[in-house]
This record gives structure tokens, C-alpha cells and sequence, in this order.
């Protein structure tokens, strides 16, 4: 019985396959490499990351408005990320 | 120091002033004649013993004729009032006569013209006890008449030197003040500024061009920064975009459930070999195929994200790190430009000071040469002392009236000229 679910579903995915490929020739697509979910999170731990960085180096420059603006667009923009909470310890400190 | 004294048999009263002049010293130092000398000489002097002393003129009246010529303008009557306390001080010594009658047998008469002055001095030793040196007195005079005009000419060339001379010093203290002042302020300058060049111009030439690096710096980080920030929230709704699609790709929804039946029948396969009902074949042919159906699950995924726009979420985040090293950069050269613009504002500042300083400094520099320059044409004109030449005089030997001749034993006078 399960065998036959699975032959199902997998029939079903390649005739979406199959007519995906055929949209994508027909309107000249190249294939795109793929990102997978994990890909995703890493890119956006990485921009977190890249905001705080520069956050931290207008902090040290005595440039506190600026610095307290880009912890607070990392926080906003890259909520779910280690960064973003790294963010937030950064600006409970500058405030206290 | 040469001297010439005149004889006077050369020297009469008629001897013209031109002919004096030719003959005349090229100092005022005229040195008495070592008769002159034996007489003054004190009894204790040690050359006095080892000298003869010279003969006495034995003269009871003599005239002297002495011209001067000085660019001094001597006092006339400062000097005439000198040779008459000089003659009572000499009285005593040279002709034995009490030291306040000089005015009763000396006199002179000063001849003032425009460029030079003579006196015409005569000493008449008609009193009872007097000494017969009226020679003797008048060459005294004369050396009393160098004196007081060397004197007199060192005193009239301080007199005209020491204004000047303090003016040269008070022009020196505020030039030294000046250069000093000017020093410390471009000192200050080259510290503010960073720079060796802190001419007016060279600072607000450095002005001008670093406040176009500025404002050409602040544009630049403007855009990038509304670029990275741009960036940023791209990063953001494209991932989250991602996420969506993903989760929501049908094919991948359709190989998830492949995924959950082939895991079920691997479970049931290991459940059945655990009951002896199936192989261990079978079971690891189940697993096998439940690992394949998760490998094709993922390589889906992939393939979704990729299609959703995956890729371009790397690109944004590339270009997001370079962006932030380009700010960095950017912010970097902004503080160093702003540091050295407000160094430069405050050498700028300096810079009226450092004008008013060298202006200062120049002033006192033209007045320190004027009052030079005027020192050196004073020591030019005054480089020549006074001149003191004889230009005649007589004096006059008592003649000797043999006893019994009817004269009574006196002395006529006999007249001649001085020698």
C-alpha cells in the first residue's frame, strides 16, 4: 500500500517536473543553481552579521546615533537571527 | 700721535689761515713742548732728576693766536670761561701768582667765524713776584685749549650717537619681539595645520581643496550608505521570499509525501524482519528507498529556492560585505579629511595674527636700518676731530738796563718774537 502512495506522489512530481522544465524552455530559462532553506538562513545570519559589524565600529568612533540606528535595522530587518539578539544585548548596554 | 707746534718766527701774526690749515694736525692731540713740560713737572716726578730742567723764557708778556676748526660747534664762551679757570689753576705752578688773578694780567678774545673759531690769548706779568714764564703759561694754555675741545668733541659726538643708539636698540628689542612672535605663531600654524606651507594662500588654498574632498567624500558615503541600507532590506524580503516559495512548491510537497511513505514502509519492513516475516534484504531495500526519496526531496528544495530568487540573495550579501568595506574606507578618509579641515580652520585663524606679526616684524626691521643707516653717515661726520693750529704769537723778554745807566736797575721790555 505504501509502495503504491509513493509511486503515486512520484509520478505526480515528475509530470510537475517535466511541465516545469517545458515553461522554462519555452521562455528560454537558463537553470539557476539552487539555495536550500539552510542556504537561505545562512545568507541572512551573514547581512545580520554585516550590519552589527559596522554597528560595533560606529560605536567605538564615539558615533553612538549611527551605531544605535544600524543594531536597531539589524534587529528589525533580521529578527530571527543570532545577530539580531547579539544586537539588542548592544543596545541594552549603550542605554544603560 | 703726530703733533706740530709752531715756531713762532715762522709763524707771525700775518701767517694766513690757509697756510695754517695746510700745515695744521690731523688730530687735536698737539703734545707741549718738553720745555713746557720741565716747567709743569712735579718736584717728586722720578724723570726730573734724570732730566735737565729746560731754561725759563724769562718772558713777562706774550700774545697767542689759536684757531680751531670743528664740526663740534664749541661752546665760545664755555670755552673762554675754562681758559680763565684754567689760567688760575695754572697761576700758582707756572708763573707764582695767587690762583684768582688771572683775569688781571690773562685775557682772551674769542673770534667766532662760520666754520672756525680763534682765540687770541695774551698774558701781560707786569706784577711784583711774578715768575717771567708768560711763554711758559701760554703753551700751557694752548694744551688746555686741546683739551677742552677733545673733550668737548667726544661729549658732542655722544650727545648726537646716544638717541640714535637708542633708538637702534629699542628697533632691535622690537624686532627680536617681532621674529619671536612671528616664529610662535607659524609654529603653531605648521602644528595646526599639518603642513610646512602656511603662507595665507597656501592655507586657504589647502582650505578650498580639502573641503571639496569633503563634500565629495560625504556624497559618496550618502549614496552608498542609502545603497547598503537599500541592500539590506533586500536581503531581508528576499529571503523571507524564498522561505515562502519553498514551503509552498508543489512538486517538493509531492515528494514529501514519497518521502512519508517510503519512511513508513521502511518502519514496516524493519517490523515485519523483527517478526521473521520479512528479509533483511527487504528491509534494507525499504531504507534504501526512503533515502532516495529524501535525497530527491532536497535536491527539489534546492531547485525551488533557486527559482525563487535563492541566488540572488548571495549576490545582495556579496555586494552588501563590499559596500560595508567601501563605507569603512569611506568613513576612514571623511575623519581624517574633517581632522585635518579643522587643523587648517585653526591655522587659518592664526593667519591674520601671523600678518599682523611680520608687518610688525617688517617695521621694525625698516626702522632698525634707518636708525643704522643713520649712525653710520654720524660716525662718517664726525670721523674728523677738531683741528688746533697756532697761528701766531709773540712774547717778550725784559730787556736788562745796566746799573748806573739811569734806568734804576728795572727791565725794558724788549719785544720779539715767541721761540
Amino acid at each position: 500500500m505504501d509502495n503504491v502512495v509513493a509511486a503515486i506522489h512520484e509520478r505526480t512530481a515528475e509530470r510537475l517536473m517535466a511541465s516545469a522544465a517545458r515553461r522554462g524552455a519555452a521562455l528560454g530559462a537558463r537553470p539557476r543553481a539552487g539555495v536550500a532553506a539552510t542556504d537561505v538562513q545562512r545568507e541572512r545570519d551573514r547581512a545580520a552579521l554585516i550590519l552589527v559589524y559596522g554597528a560595533d565600529r560606529q560605536a567605538r568612533e564615539n558615533r553612538a546615533a549611527d551605531a544605535i540606528a544600524a543594531y536597531r535595522r539589524a534587529i528589525e530587518l533580521f529578527p530571527q537571527t543570532h545577530w539580531a539578539e547579539v544586537a539588542r544585548r548592544r543596545l541594552q548596554a549603550m542605554q544603560s | 700721535m703726530k703733533s706740530l707746534w709752531i715756531i713762532p718766527h715762522l709763524l707771525a701774526a700775518s701767517v694766513t689761515p690757509v697756510l695754517a690749515q695746510a700745515t695744521a694736525p690731523a688730530t687735536a692731540e698737539v703734545a707741549p713742548p718738553e720745555a713746557m713740560k720741565s716747567v709743569l713737572l712735579p718736584a717728586n716726578e722720578p724723570g726730573r732728576a734724570a732730566t735737565q730742567p729746560a731754561a725759563l723764557s724769562n718772558t713777562r708778556s706774550a700774545t697767542r693766536n689759536v684757531r680751531v676748526w670743528t664740526e663740534s660747534r664749541p661752546d665760545v664762551d664755555g670755552l673762554t670761561a675754562f681758559l680763565y679757570q684754567r689760567a688760575n689753576e695754572l697761576a700758582p705752578a707756572v708763573v707764582r701768582l695767587p690762583g684768582t688773578t688771572a683775569g688781571e694780567w690773562f685775557s682772551v678774545l674769542p673770534i667766532a667765524a662760520a666754520n672756525w673759531v680763534e682765540l687770541r690769548m695774551e698774558v701781560n706779568l707786569v706784577a711784583a713776584g711774578a715768575r717771567p714764564a708768560a711763554k711758559e703759561f701760554l703753551d700751557e694754555m694752548v694744551t688746555a685749549v686741546e683739551t677742552f675741545l677733545r673733550d668737548d668733541f667726544r661729549r658732542w659726538r655722544l650727545e648726537q650717537a646716544e638717541p640714535l643708539e637708542h633708538a637702534r636698540l629699542d628697533a632691535n628689542r622690537r624686532l627680536q619681539e617681532a621674529r619671536a612672535r612671528l616664529s610662535d605663531i607659524r609654529a603653531k600654524m605648521r602644528q595646526h595645520a599639518d603642513r610646512s606651507d602656511v603662507s595665507g594662500k597656501g592655507i586657504a588654498d589647502a582650505l578650498t581643496k580639502l573641503e571639496e574632498e569633503r563634500q565629495k567624500l560625504e556624497l559618496d558615503a550618502m549614496g552608498k550608505g542609502a545603497r547598503r541600507d537599500a541592500l539590506e532590506r533586500q536581503v531581508a524580503a528576499q529571503s523571507a521570499a524564498v522561505e515562502k516559495k519553498t514551503a509552498d512548491d508543489p512538486i517538493a510537497a509531492e515528494l514529501a509525501k514519497v518521502v512519508e511513505a517510503r519512511e513508513q514502509k521502511a518502519k514496516q519492513m524493519q517490523a515485519m524482519a523483527a517478526a521473521a516475516n520479512a528479509s533483511q534484504a527487504d528491509v534494507t531495500d525499504a531504507i534504501a528507498h526512503a533515502a532516495e526519496a529524501r535525497a530527491k526531496l532536497l535536491e527539489r528544495q534546492r531547485d525551488a529556492g533557486g527559482e525563487a530568487g535563492g541566488e540572488a540573495i548571495v549576490l545582495l550579501n556579496r555586494e552588501l560585505l563590499t559596500l560595508s568595506v567601501d563605507l569603512h574606507e569611506l568613513d576612514a578618509r571623511l575623519h581624517y579629511v574633517r581632522r585635518h579641515l579643522d587643523g587648517l580652520r585653526s591655522a587659518s585663524d592664526l593667519a591674520d595674527d601671523a600678518q599682523a606679526a611680520e608687518t610688525e616684524w617688517q617695521e621694525a626691521r625698516a626702522e632698525w636700518k634707518s636708525v643704522t643707516d643713520e649712525l653710520r653717515a654720524l660716525a662718517r661726520s664726525t670721523a674728523r676731530p677738531p683741528r688746533v693750529v697756532v697761528t701766531g704769537g709773540t712774547a717778550n723778554v725784559p730787556v736788562e738796563t745796566p746799573p748806573g745807566s739811569g734806568g734804576g736797575g728795572g727791565s725794558q721790555p724788549k719785544s720779539g718774537e715767541e721761540h
